[in-house]
């Protein structure tokens, strides 16, 4: 393809990327650095609004809670999402009809799965009659603990779906040589699965890691839906923050700044994949 | 007897495997078939402990939701920012993917990569602009700059996809017709484009769940005409019991159309999902 040709089938993708992204990136970097609200002019104030976030003890309580949900949650529900995708792979009655189950709560508007999920939970829900019948209670919104637990619980139950099915796809589209070589040579399930499967799904692996990293650092929904950050400050993740400096707060500036932080821990964390897709497709070429 | 023993391990294996398969199963199910539950009976059982479980059904919550509320026009706004998201983040994806995938050069590259950079990023780091400028321009709160915004997060995993895509089509086929005379925009128009149907359809699914669900960016670029159902449903009174009872209606209103699409063209987003990684 000449150049020419190549230009003009990309520009109208670069043209929106470039406005809608690329141009309100760079006026959020801007706009840090200015004492910024409605009503009133802009006005430069250098690195101020990056000190006060640094102050807000808010910000990093809700940098701590974002980087612990990322580390509870994304394992847990890689083994999950692994374990249910090596049944699936082995077994062949009612596949079909479990993987359409399955896929529910990957489809559903996580609104609408976060509200099904919090009346549950709620001091009149089911789930917190059924644990209190069995001598459990737990008011699970007004525990720090246990609402982070839930905000966790949740996170889990909706990313595992999309982890079974991406590795379970994996599984299927896997040759059948190396799985036969193994037993053959007497390899247990639990070796075939170590030595043959996980070797041959690693980029699924990487690849999985690398969008619930990206996933999980944003989330906003369920907390907002589900607890509004509280009690308290427990469970406002770094989005929600932000989101209420801006807008409960009114404090845009100050919330462009949070942003610009926010997108450097997230660099930060993802550099090694960027890397190695920077690699990926210059090896290509 | 080393075979029997064989047979027999399998059937434990099974055993557990399904076991195992239908305690997931509740647990994806049981959360939306309670919110079902909660949304046809009277507000007085909806929350009664213990739950009532014998109950006549009514549909007074839907019919709350859908004529008092007016939900419907929380709908329109859905359907319309959906529907326009996925035809104009369809069809510019398509130019884009084709002609990534069909260049081997630097620029390419880099638009690539740009794009999957961008699409770590968070929203937060696109709205707050976007925020501002719409209110000064009077594009607050209209379905239209929903649509360019959605276009525009969705446009960095569109491109990725449909440029997987297209390179499993051989450079050959578009060749063979710009012998025969077709230009290079023809040659993909007609060419191309036809055999990429299975393709389209899956990037549009995912193009559809992703407008459809969002909640952020039209929590934050709405106020009242053109504020679309996930926002709507979370807006509903927080405390009064009356409102969980619509708000249920509201949740399974908003659910069955997504699951009875996707359900029924799950095929093409099992294909969409494995896309990506398996072929980086």
């Amino acid at each position: 393809m000449k150049p020419r040709e190549f230009w003009a089938f990309v520009s109208p993708s670069v043209v929106v990327m470039t406005v809608l992204m690329v141009f309100p990136l760079f006026t959020t970097i801007y706009l840090s650095f200015f004492n910024f609200n409605f009503g009133v002019a802009p006005k430069f104030i250098g690195f101020l609004n990056y000190t006060r976030i640094l102050e807000d003890s808010r910000f990093w309580s809700a940098m701590q809670f974002t980087l612990f949900y990322m580390a509870v949650s994304i394992p847990i529900q890689i083994l999950l999402g692994f374990g249910l995708a090596l049944i699936l792979n082995e077994i062949t009655a009612l596949k079909r009809f479990f993987i359409s189950l399955y896929l529910v709560p990957y489809i559903v508007t996580p609104v609408v799965g976060t509200l099904a999920i919090s009346w549950l939970f709620k001091d009149r829900g089911f789930i917190t009659w059924l644990l209190s019948n069995i001598g459990v209670n737990i008011q699970w919104y007004a525990d720090a603990t246990a609402a982070r637990g839930l905000l966790i619980g949740y996170g889990i139950w909706g990313a595992v779906p999309f982890i079974m099915l991406m590795l379970y796809a994996g599984l299927q589209a896997m040759p059948s040589d190396p799985i036969e070589a193994a037993i053959m040579d007497g390899a247990t399930w639990w070796q075939r699965v170590r030595f043959v499967m996980i070797p041959y799904l690693r980029p699924i692996f990487i690849f999985i890691g690398m969008v619930n990293i990206m996933d999980a650092y944003r989330l906003f929904d369920s907390v907002a839906v589900m607890t509004q950050g509280g009690p308290g400050n427990a469970t406002a993740t770094i989005m929600y923050y932000t989101y209420s400096v801006a807008f409960q707060e009114q404090l845009l500036g100050r919330a462009s700044a949070s942003i610009v932080l926010a997108v450097i821990v997230i660099i930060t964390l993802l550099y090694p994949f960027l890397r190695q897709t920077y690699f990926d497709i210059v090896g290509k070429k | 007897m080393k075979s029997h023993s064989r047979t027999s391990s399998r059937a434990l294996f099974l055993a557990i495997a399904y076991s195992v398969l239908a305690v997931w199963t509740l647990l994806a199910i049981f959360p939306f078939f309670w919110t079902f539950l909660i949304s046809i009976k009277e507000v007085v059982d909806a929350f009664a402990l213990p739950p009532v479980w014998v109950f006549k059904p009514t549909l007074v919550a839907y019919q709350t939701l859908w004529i008092e509320e007016g939900f419907s026009k929380y709908l329109i706004n859905s359907a319309i920012v959906t529907l326009g998201t996925v035809t104009i983040s369809i069809t510019v994806g398509c130019f884009a993917g084709y002609g990534l995938a069909r260049y081997n050069r630097a620029a390419g590259f880099w638009i690539l990569f740009a794009a999957f950079v961008f699409r770590a990023l968070p929203r937060l780091t696109f709205l707050l602009p976007f925020y501002y400028l719409a209110r000064l321009t009077g594009l607050h709160d209209t379905q239209l700059l929903l649509i360019l915004v959605l276009v525009a997060i969705n446009q960095p995993f569109t491109i990725w996809m449909l440029r997987s895509f297209f390179q499993e089509i051989p450079d050959s086929l578009e060749e063979s017709a710009m012998v025969d005379g077709c230009s290079r925009f023809q040659a993909f128009w007609y060419v191309i484009v036809p055999i990429m149907g299975p393709g389209i359809v899956t990037a549009s699914i995912f193009s559809m769940l992703l407008a459809y669900n969002e909640f952020l960016i039209p929590l934050i670029l709405t106020a009242t005409n053109a504020v679309t159902m996930p926002v709507a449903i979370s807006q509903f009174g927080a405390e009064d019991l009356r409102y969980w009872s619509i708000s249920a209606a509201g949740a399974i209103s908003i659910a069955i159309p997504m699951v009875i699409i996707v359900l029924y063209l799950q095929k093409f987003l099992i294909k969409g999902l494995t896309a990506g990684a398996v072929k980086g």
